[in-house]
């Protein structure tokens, strides 16, 4: 193992990777739950198409989005690669448990921070807002989620504690 | 060491306000003379007191403390206990709750209250006071101590069996004693603990300081006899070689009395002590003891002299004896500041003697079968509890936990969720394993049969699971009824009215979270029915009612629910009153024609308030429709019965649980929803000529004489599925806060317990939706918030389009 | 180390005490109520009884004269834990039978070294 690899150990970070529209995005492997196949979900009432619904993840009720849809994409219809990545995200001061609906799963890598660029104010298929960095890999631009603002922005935020 | 007391903080507050509130309900139904009331109390206030010391809440300490004294001189009658003393504890109560509030949560004690109560208390307390015992110690006579000149150090450690040779330690020191001065050092490194002890084995050695110049010969002829049985280590000495640093010597005189062994102390352990604050020499004085087989082995016939060199202070060693000052007599005396040779032979023929005999026999009696010896169990705790958590009727407000919590244990309320939770999966993952069956119930083989009547037992075992699991967190409403004693004891002597109050039902169970909740819209009632419902002492007597007016709280179950009625025998509801109010405030037109019923029920209304002035009682800027509100939050319902002249009855019916609720599966488009069934009237099939169209997709039902708005539900939850063809419309009539409605499904698809699982903890809340639950197929459905529903889907102009026509029906009719 | 029994009924001071003594190295056994403890006694072998005296049902002061009733109770060490107003509570201690007290409110350093004048 070389020197850069192993500083890269020390202090990357390991990132799951998968493929949306055929852009490639990246989240935070510590943040990733488990992966397993789309399944049908129970539709939530009165909710934005990109929420899919809900399903039982083990006896928790988990909200599933499809982030074509999130990101205005096409939408495509769920075939056996369609899988469901489940991430855990940080609210306030409590983690939710949500699935992410993309069009397959595609590498982990070792990125080292100093590999992270920040994110152009244009230039991507997606708002800024949502997006912690970008990593170049291999000539290939990987675009690194942040899945906390993404999944806590409009209809999927938590409210504000209701008052009686 | 350092412990963290912290932990053991949450637990000790929630013991105390227990504790609060046991004292609170014991002192409103304080008698004078009534002992064993005043005990409880005392005993509350007393585990306070301790445990507020040992975690570090000195002011509750404090204040605890006086309230304590207070109490026990109450016990001992030197103190009466009349009404206005039992208000200041009552107030003292408060007290301590808002300093253990304020200690443990933070926030503002109202200090002046609490000075001027412990003001109060303090001149109760010592207005009384008696004066405090003087403390007598013992002078001392001087008593001698063994100084070495050149001598022997003579190390003596027995074989255990020594003494079943027939030899005894007491001869051979006595004979040593023969040759010249003797100190002896009782050595119990290898003693055992008592009860371990084998009485026909010796477990002592000692150590001898001989201060004699005679030669090791004379010595070693003693121990003759023993010395295959023991280890024997001489060694000559030059005096002076006894410790000596800076300090003081002691010269003690301990003479246990013959009751000594029977508390428990051990005078070897009293010097192990001793030993401690410096170096000890013990010498024994066996002057009393008997021979050996005629030894009591209970009782102690020995007295010891030890030297201590130390620099300790006479107190120090008074310290080590505070636990038998009253069962010996204790001579301590100062000896300047080096071992005083001259006090050496006082001690007369202090021949020493064995001092092993009484302790190492002792078991003897112990190895005794102890049948016969046991005493008859004092009964105290069991019956009592027995007849709180049952028999009892009314009034007597069960102490919590003082009976029955030998047997019981104290959980975190999130185990017990958890432990429901995973039960819940158990009871999904059944369901889902018994449908998958019902898939091989076709095949003739003798393993399916024995799957099935697995699976049929596993069923049983997991409902009879679940069902236990829910009485986990089941509690009896007497947890709330506990405050209301209280509630109307302070509210009625504000109003000056004269309330009885009585309670019925209070080991009727619910759970602890719908307990939780339903504590403050309680109270809310019981003090409208104080404020509003019961008259005056004097317009009682007018109207020739018996002064005393009576508020009954009563629980009761009925099918899964349970009811508590609030009734009280006051006026009953003034119904002009209510109606000009209304009208005055908007809520209804003043042409409206209401039936009596639906007058009373407009007290619910949001913004409708009857007292003239908000009274600081029932005011409180929280009106009906709060109280409303919260219960149907809770998934239940309030009601109100009066009589004009005869009292009101307020209803509030609640589900058992939170956890679990029985539902109406129906089915929406492709997606199962269920319906609450508390909530559901009635399910109907409507037909065309029952519905009124009014314009647009809006239409009212007619349903036993009444309109009602009817929604469909796909439409308002903007479901997809084929358009509704069906001619003979499902509906689901459900009621809320008096409001009915009729949900349009596109099918019935039978009942079902389900364990509702919250959509905020992974996602949010959404309106109209009360939770989802696992199916047996482990999918997921929603489970309808009937209340929440009717805020969504109400169309207000809709609703008092079916007011007018129900309206109009009537008047036709 | 020794085995101890705990008596009191309140679960805060209990729990302290027995996780004090089981930093130790002690074993300890709790119980809740006189009775709880007379039974627990009964039970089992215990070098050393830790009581509370105000107790509902079974007070500590009965359960010490019970417990020496009881032959392998004969010569066990018995500690009252009481309060530093009641010296009559004191002598009625001593009066049943109980080895020694241990004044409230303590620390647990004060416990474990009253205790550990006790322990063989």
């Amino acid at each position: 193992m070389t020197a850069k690899n192993l500083r890269a150990d020390a202090e990357g970070g390991q990132y799951l990777s998968f493929l949306v529209d055929n852009e490639e995005y990246a989240v935070d492997i510590l943040r990733v739950q488990e992966v397993r196949g789309w399944t049908p979900v129970t539709r939530i009432p009165n909710s934005p198409g990109y929420l899919k619904g809900v399903l039982n993840l083990r006896g928790a009720i988990v909200p599933v989005v499809d982030m074509r849809e999130r990101f205005g994409f096409p939408v495509r219809t769920y075939d056996p690669t369609t899988v469901v990545v489940v991430v855990k995200v940080l609210t306030q001061d409590r983690e939710r448990v949500m699935g992410l609906v993309v069009d397959a799963v595609y590498e982990t890598y070792h990125i080292a921070p100093s590999d992270i660029r920040p994110a152009p104010e244009v230039g991507t298929a997606i708002s800024s807002d949502y997006i912690g960095g970008l990593a170049a890999i291999e000539e290939r631009m990987v675009v690194i989620l942040d899945i906390d603002r993404l999944m806590n922005s409009r209809e999927l935020a938590v409210e504000p504690a209701l008052v009686d | 060491m350092s412990i963290d007391l912290s932990e053991f903080i949450p637990v000790f507050l929630e013991e105390s306000f227990e504790g609060l509130d046991t004292m609170e309900s014991c002192l409103l139904e304080l008698q004078p003379g009534d002992m064993e009331t005043i005990n409880t109390i005392f005993r509350a206030a007393h585990s306070i007191k301790g445990g507020s010391g040992t975690f570090g809440f000195d002011e509750v300490g404090r204040f605890t403390h006086e309230l304590e004294t207070l109490l026990d001189k109450m016990r001992n009658g030197q103190c009466e206990v009349t009404p206005d003393r039992v208000a200041l504890l009552l107030s003292s109560v408060d007290c301590v709750r808002s300093l253990l509030v304020s200690a443990s949560e933070g926030g503002e004690v109202d200090r002046s209250q609490v000075e001027e109560v412990e003001r109060q208390l303090v001149a109760v307390v010592h207005g009384d006071e008696v004066s405090t015992l003087a403390d007598s110690s013992a002078s001392a006579p001087d008593e001698g101590v063994v100084d070495g000149g050149d001598g022997w150090r003579i190390r003596f450690t027995p074989d255990p069996g020594l003494l079943m040779s027939g030899n005894d330690p007491m001869l051979l020191f006595r004979e040593l004693a023969l040759l010249g001065p003797l100190e002896i050092n009782l050595l119990t490194d290898a003693l055992p603990a008592l009860d371990n002890l084998d009485p026909t084995e010796l477990y002592l050695a000692w150590e001898l300081t001989l201060s004699a110049a005679v030669d090791e010969t004379s010595i070693r002829e003693i121990f003759e006899w023993v010395e295959d049985d023991c280890e024997l280590i001489l060694e000559p000495f030059t005096a002076g070689t006894t410790g000596a640093e800076s300090g003081q010597t002691w010269d003690i005189t301990l003479r246990p009395d013959a009751d000594f062994l029977v508390t428990g102390n051990d005078p070897l352990l009293l010097f192990r002590e001793l030993a401690e604050l410096g170096a000890l020499q013990v010498l024994l004085d066996s002057e009393n003891l008997p021979a050996l087989d005629q030894l009591d082995p209970v009782e102690l016939r020995l007295n010891w002299h030890m030297t201590l060199h130390s620099a300790c202070s006479e107190a120090d060693i008074r310290a080590v004896f505070d636990w038998v000052d009253d069962q010996c007599e204790l001579i301590i005396t100062p000896v300047g500041g080096s071992p005083n040779p001259e006090s050496a032979g006082t001690a007369g023929g202090a021949q020493p003697l064995i001092s092993g005999e009484p302790i190492s026999s002792a078991p003897a009696a112990s190895e005794a079968t102890g049948d016969q010896i046991l005493p008859p169990s004092a009964p105290a705790g069991a019956p009592k509890s027995a007849v709180k958590s049952d028999t009892k009727p009314a009034a007597k407000a069960p102490a919590g936990r003082s009976g029955a919590d030998s047997s019981s244990i104290r959980v975190e309320t999130g185990k017990v969720d958890a432990l429901i939770d995973r039960v819940g999966e158990l009871v999904i993952t059944q369901a889902m394993l018994a449908q998958v069956c019902e898939q091989l119930s076709d095949i003739d083989h003798p393993a399916v049969e024995q799957l099935l009547a697995g699976l049929g037992q596993l069923e049983r075992n997991t409902r009879d699971l679940q069902e236990d699991v829910m009485r986990v967190r089941m509690l009896p409403i007497s947890f709330v009824f506990n405050r209301f004693p209280r509630v109307v004891h302070d509210v009625s002597s504000k109003l000056g009215k004269k309330v009885e109050l009585l309670l019925k039902g209070e080991q009727t169970e619910l759970d602890k979270t719908v307990m939780e909740k339903i504590g403050d819209p309680l109270v809310h009632l019981v003090r409208n029915s104080l404020d509003h419902g019961l008259e005056t002492p004097a317009e009682r007597f007018s109207v020739g009612k018996p002064e005393t007016g009576q508020v009954l709280l009563n629980a009761y179950h009925e099918g899964g629910y349970i009811v508590i009625d609030i009734s009280d025998d006051g006026r009953g509801l003034n119904r002009d009153k209510i109606l000009g109010k209304a009208v005055e405030k908007g809520l209804v037109s003043a042409d409206a024609n209401l039936a009596p019923h639906e007058i009373d029920e407009l007290i619910f209304l949001p913004g409708f308030s009857t007292a003239d002035q908000v009274s600081d009682l029932s005011g409180r800027g929280v009106g009906m429709d709060v109280v409303r509100r919260n219960i149907e939050s809770l998934g239940g319902h309030v009601s109100v019965h009066s009589v004009p002249g005869e009292g009101s009855r307020f209803s509030v019916r609640l589900p058992l649980t939170l956890a679990i609720v029985d539902g109406q599966l129906v089915r929406l488009g492709q997606d199962t929803y269920i319906v609450p069934l508390v909530s559901i009237v009635e399910t109907i099939k409507a037909s065309d000529s029952m519905l009124t169209a009014l314009g647009g997709s809006r239409c009212l039902l007619r349903f036993r004489g009444e309109y009602l708005p009817l929604v469909n539900l796909r439409e308002l939850f903007e479901l997809d599925g084929p358009p509704a063809d069906i001619a003979e419309h499902l509906i689901v009539v459900v009621e809320n806060a008096g409001q009915k409605l009729g949900l349009i499904v596109d099918e019935l698809m039978g009942q079902q317990q389900a364990v509702i699982k919250s959509l905020e903890v992974n996602f949010k809340r959404i309106a109209g939706i009360a939770g989802a639950t696992i199916m047996g197929d482990g999918g997921v459905a929603l489970i309808l918030d009937v209340a929440g529903l009717m805020g969504v889907a109400l169309d207000p102009e809709l609703a008092s389009a079916a007011r007018r026509r129900s309206k109009q029906e009537g008047l036709d009719q | 180390m020794a085995m101890i029994l705990v008596v009191d009924d309140s679960a805060s001071l209990r729990s302290m005490v027995s996780f004090s003594l089981k930093q130790e190295g002690h074993q300890v056994t709790e119980a809740s109520s006189g009775q709880d403890g007379l039974n627990k006694a009964k039970q089992g072998k215990f070098d050393l009884v830790l009581t509370d005296v105000n107790m509902p049902g079974m007070d500590g002061i009965t359960l010490c004269s019970e417990l020496r009733k009881l032959p392998a109770f004969k010569f066990t060490p018995i500690l009252v834990l009481t309060t530093e107003s009641s010296a009559d509570m004191k002598q009625k201690g001593k009066a049943a039978g109980a080895t020694g007290w241990l004044v409230k409110p303590f620390n647990p350093d004060t416990l474990l070294s009253t205790v550990k004048r006790v322990i063989r």
